[in-house]
């Protein structure tokens, strides 16, 4: 997809692990997971509303177009 | 009236698919031997051909058979929308189509079979109407099985949404 999401490089910036993200908006690290290696086919805005609440960033930090 | 769960058709069903599978299957093993072992008890070519049609028709109704129980046991196992019972669809339209192409060849022979007697022109109308029964089902089956290709693709979409 061209579509790629950087949250592994957004918690690296914020030095946070992938499970306490997971815990702090409530969704299981297994769907953590599908995100973070780019496995999902879509992303809710609640879901994206308290990743960048968390992260303290915008949703173009997290996903990025990228031609194929 | 309920399909699954307590005080439902379930068993019903369970047990209905369960004969007729050993009907099936006893015709197979059965169905062959006769054929193999008493050419010479059919007396015309019509009914010989008739049988062996009919035995070997047995094969793909076992195999359709099988395949909707384990349909039957996803459901009840609420694992319904899984590539495995789109597999099991598109087996059982492949078995029905061949079971109508059977038929069809047998009514075929009849047609031009040169024995005029009333049992043969019974026995291919009847024969047509089978045909076109299961040609009927088979088709039937290939729609079911797209549908539930794009189900399946809804679902996939629908669990990888985060």
């Amino acid at each position: 997809m061209a579509i790629i999401v950087n949250l592994d490089v957004m918690l690296a910036k914020r030095k946070m692990s992938s499970q306490e993200l997971s815990e702090k908006i409530g969704i299981t690290p297994a769907n953590l997971s599908i995100l973070k290696t780019n496995k999902g086919k879509a992303i809710r805005f609640s879901t994206l509303d308290a990743i960048c609440k968390e992260l303290d960033c915008t949703p173009g930090d997290i996903l990025e177009y990228r031609k194929e | 009236m309920k399909i699954l769960g307590k005080k439902s058709l379930s068993t019903v069903i369970k047990i209905f698919l369960w004969i007729l599978l050993t009907i099936c299957l006893i015709v197979v093993i059965l169905g062959g031997i006769i054929v193999i072992k008493d050419f010479s008890f059919f007396n015309t070519s019509n009914t010989l051909r008739s049988l062996i049609i009919l035995y070997l028709s047995s094969w793909p109704a076992a195999v359709l058979i099988i395949q909707f129980i384990g349909i039957f046991r996803s459901l009840e196992n609420n694992d319904v929308f899984d590539k495995e019972n789109l597999k099991r669809l598109r087996i059982s339209y492949v078995s029905s189509i061949v079971m109508g192409i059977m038929y069809l060849i047998n009514s075929i022979l009849l047609f031009f079979s040169s024995e005029d007697e009333n049992w043969v022109i019974i026995y291919m109308l009847l024969t047509y109407i089978i045909t076109l029964v299961f040609l009927i089902f088979g088709v039937g089956l290939i729609v079911l099985s797209e549908i539930y290709k794009k189900a399946i693709k809804y679902k996939e979409e629908n669990d990888l949404t985060i």
